[in-house]
């Protein structure tokens, strides 16, 4: 079964998500910052009277933070009528990928939480992770007190 | 009984949900008045709502073709109809019959709502027994069938939707007239359609036609269907010139009514099941028209009042109304993108003319969405008197099937909340007041040997506190039984009654043993609890007295709740504190130490909390402070502005410090805190949604609201700030 994509870039990475889960893409614009948030939330964008919690892939992948550019774009997900944006570093692609051609042994992936990744899928010699989006969400705390105390930047590759 | 479905098949689906929702609206309120009636039966004025109210049922059913529902309540109409004129006297038994019969209403209603046929609910034993009661004629079956003047059966029925309604009402208003007329063709006649449509068009070019049937502005059916046809009409012309219209070969009319707003009344327009023509909502309007032409009407002023309450209000679907904030929420974001751009078209154009209207246009499109997010916000919010009215009956047949004697008692039924809410809400409610009343509530004897009054006392109230809103239930009944609890709990010992009590909401706690006829239902205070910690992210706490009586209390979220705030600003950001619960704003000095700070305030001192330390952490402290600076904006802006700067010393040291700061005096009950900010910005209405856990760490926020501009801003939770100092 063919199945639609949307590629995006983080740090040297490159990811996929599944389309029916995104809602929409939208630059990082207008940004309100939540001082109480966990470090990986990078605050909250009023998407058409909606708040939504937008969280930064990069420091969810305990890469080192950017600042922010041109290129930068929200991912908005959608599952049981609650909405998250993804920031992440670059949107390049909606790709069609048969089902038969991702491999889902994913924990060959250096440097990537297994339980974050659907799968694998090679496109034009690049490895492309696709990654379950809601297992992003919601990972275990000790994430997110490795990058409280700074101990982020674990590379990808 | 004569099973009547022939009405126009086109809006079925609409009016039947219509039905549903208005219906049940007026039994609800129906059983409000009667057990009003029942403490007061002598009251003439709630005799006259319930004879108004089983009217509207009566038609609103018959408009859908529910004959049983609609014959019932025309029988119980009849009945306050005699009631009214003094003909019939309240009595035990007819009272009960009443109330049977309303509850046979609602057995009625909730087939029709989940696609039953009425067919199989006897009305006819409880119909005799009422005619018996209230020495009604019996009425025969032709009688309950109504007043059919001509009409054999297969009649078409004008069903009118809600727009048809509100043109009609709109035209009597305007002082026109309505006309109903009916024709029939001659059988012999072949050509049926093209003459049917001839009288249409005709009519169509005087008159303002409201609906016909069968429809003759749909394409052409079968041309047998158009052997009778009826049209329903507004009109200021002269009846004479009307009639021209219908002067056509082969077409005779067969019967022809007008109505002025003076004349109309219900019974002139709402006919009975099976009829020819029904048309509901024909005495609201009246009554709407007789209002709005003030002192000169024929009615008292109150009873006019009440009936505009009534016609202009509607029930509406949740979902439809999300879906319409979800549109506005849209409007107002694109507004903001459309005033940003016509800000800098007027900045760069040199186009003067354009400018000017540009501006104006920027300026209509502001105040309408604006006024249009306060309507929706407006609509989203009911009084808990929605909620709450159900209760007196439960309590009362609660009370009788028991043997117990209970007062009932409500207070803050104006309270609004979610509409959302009402729902949710509904079963954990009656599910703890009928465990007050079967477990609770002791037996009169009981009662009167322990020294309390002989019949218990349920107290349901509603308020809003700080950023929730509380919702509490009270009995002076025995108490739980904490020693029971304690060892089904398996409580560790030395554990106080009132943690171990608590254990009442844990999940899978109710066993069997609690699951009586009454408040069994298979859902014990645990499904409570997790309906209202889990759906509503609310809390619920009980507290306990043995021999005293029990209290249960419900904490919720404001939701889409609409909050008078005072906006204030920090480091860039916004935020927004209950302006029920400030006190005043003054300038203030910081005194004390960096561990407890604290100002002068009326002769005394109360504790200080800075925002800024609340949100982002100590001075030069913990990476969330860093991660605060990385804010897009307006950090320095702010510090700049007030002088205010996070790394200020003077904090630090017991002395008092020399700059002056923007300070909010919050209260609750006798504890008032004065919160530090950077700025005061302004006050404005703001609709509150629920804070994602995500972003709420620290369980400072009681929500969040967007505002106009599309600013978003988290709304302080004062109950929590004054604990906190």
């Amino acid at each position: 079964m063919k199945k639609k994509y949307v590629i995006f870039r983080v740090g040297d990475g490159q990811f996929g998500i599944g389309l029916a889960d995104v809602a929409k893409i939208v630059r990082f614009e207008n940004v309100t910052d939540v001082p109480t948030a966990p470090p990986y939330v990078e605050g909250v964008l009023n998407l058409g009277g909606e708040v939504i919690p937008i969280l930064n892939l990069r420091a969810r992948f305990s890469l080192a933070r950017l600042g922010v550019s041109r290129q930068h774009r929200v991912i908005v997900v959608e599952r049981e009528h609650r909405r998250f944006g993804l920031l992440v570093d670059g949107v390049r692609d909606i790709l069609e990928l048969d089902d038969e051609s991702i491999v889902t042994d994913a924990t060959s992936v250096p440097g990537m939480r297994a339980e974050f990744v659907l799968g694998i899928a090679k496109v034009q010699d690049q490895l492309l992770v696709l990654l379950d989006v809601f297992r992003v969400l919601a990972a275990p705390a000790e994430v997110d007190a490795r990058v409280r105390q700074g101990m982020g930047g674990v590379g990808l590759q | 009984m004569i099973e009547e479905r022939s009405h126009s098949e086109i809006d079925d689906q609409r009016l039947l949900r219509a039905f549903l929702e208005e219906g049940e609206e007026l039994l609800e309120r129906l059983n409000a008045a009667l057990l009003e009636l029942e403490k007061d039966p002598g009251n003439q004025e709630l005799v006259h709502e319930i004879f108004r109210l089983t009217h509207s049922l009566k038609s609103e059913s018959a408009l859908v073709g529910f004959g049983k529902l609609s014959s019932l309540a025309h029988r119980l109409e009849d009945v306050f109809e005699r009631i009214r004129s003094g003909e019939t006297a309240m009595s035990r038994p007819l009272m009960d019959a009443i109330f049977a019969a309303s509850d046979l209403l609602h057995e009625l209603m909730g087939r029709i709502s989940r696609g039953e046929s009425e067919a199989e609910v006897d009305s006819g034993t409880l119909i005799a027994e009422l005619e018996e009661l209230a020495g009604l004629e019996p009425r025969g079956k032709a009688a309950v069938s109504g007043k059919t003047t001509a009409g054999p059966v297969g009649r078409q029925v004008l069903s009118l939707s809600s727009v048809e309604r509100f043109r009609v009402l709109e035209a009597l208003d305007r002082g026109h007239r309505v006309c109903r007329a009916s024709f029939e063709l001659d059988p012999d006649e072949t050509m049926r359609y093209p003459r049917a449509y001839l009288v249409f068009n005709n009519l169509e070019s005087v008159t303002n036609l409201i609906k016909s049937a069968p429809d003759l502005a749909a394409p052409v059916e079968d041309d047998g269907r158009y052997g009778r046809f009826s049209v329903l009409f507004t009109t200021d012309a002269d009846p004479e010139a009307v009639r021209k219209c219908w002067d056509v070969d082969q077409v005779r009319e067969s019967s022809v009514e007008w109505w002025s707003a003076d004349s109309i009344s219900g019974s002139d327009l709402a006919l009975d099941a099976g009829a020819d023509g029904v048309y509901p909502g024909a005495q609201p309007a009246s009554d709407r028209l007789r209002t709005r032409r003030g002192p000169s009407g024929r009615r008292e002023s109150a009873e006019a009042s009440r009936a505009v309450s009534e016609s202009t209000s509607v029930r509406v679907d949740t979902k439809k109304l999300n879906e319409m904030w979800q549109l506005v929420g849209d409007l107002v974001t694109w507004k903001a993108r459309l005033s940003g751009l016509s800000d800098t078209f007027l900045k760069l154009s040199e186009a003067d003319h354009l400018k000017e209207e540009v501006a104006q246009v920027r300026d209509s499109l502001e105040r309408i969405t604006g006024n249009m997010q306060q309507a929706i916000m407006e609509t989203s919010m009911v009084p808990i008197a929605v909620l709450f009215n159900k209760f007196p009956r439960l309590v009362r047949d609660l009370s009788r099937k028991l043997g117990k004697e209970v007062e009932l008692r409500i207070d803050g039924r104006d309270t609004e909340i979610d509409r959302s809410f009402v729902e949710v809400l509904s079963d954990p409610l009656t599910h703890i007041i009928r465990n007050s009343l079967d477990h609770g509530i002791e037996p009169a004897q009981e009662r009167l040997a322990a020294g309390k009054a002989a019949a218990g006392r349920i107290t349901i109230s509603a308020q809003q506190l700080g950023g929730r809103i509380l919702i509490d239930v009270t009995d002076d009944g025995r108490g739980l039984d904490v020693d029971k609890i304690r060892r089904k709990a398996a409580a560790p010992a030395g554990m106080a009654d009132e943690e171990v009590i608590q254990y009442i909401f844990s999940p899978g706690f109710s066993t069997k043993e609690d699951v009586t006829d009454l408040s069994g239902r298979g859902v014990g205070m645990d499904v409570v609890a997790t309906r209202i910690r889990g759906v509503l992210k609310g809390d619920v706490q009980v507290k306990s007295d043995r021999g005293l009586g029990t209290r249960i209390a419900i904490f919720l979220p404001l939701s889409l709740a609409i909050l008078e705030a005072l906006i204030i600003r920090c480091r860039g950001c916004f935020y927004a504190v209950a302006v029920r619960d400030i006190e005043e704003t003054v300038r203030v000095k910081l005194e004390g130490d960096s561990r407890g700070e604290s100002v002068r305030y009326r002769d005394g001192a109360i504790p200080a909390l800075r925002l800024e330390r609340l949100l982002y952490g100590e001075p030069g402290g913990a990476a969330q402070s860093a991660e605060g600076a990385a804010s897009p904006e307006g950090g320095f802006e702010a510090s700049l502005a007030q002088g205010d700067s996070l790394m200020d010393a003077s904090g630090l040291g017991s002395q008092v410090e020399e700059a002056e700061h923007n300070g909010v005096v919050i209260r609750q009950k006798d504890k008032a805190v004065c919160l530090v900010v950077d700025q005061l910005v302004e006050e404005e209405d703001v609709v509150i949604k629920p804070v994602s856990d995500l972003l709420n760490n620290t369980g400072l926020f009681c929500g969040v609201s967007v505002l106009g501009d599309g600013r978003i801003l988290f709304v302080l939770d004062t109950v929590r700030l004054v604990e906190m100092a």
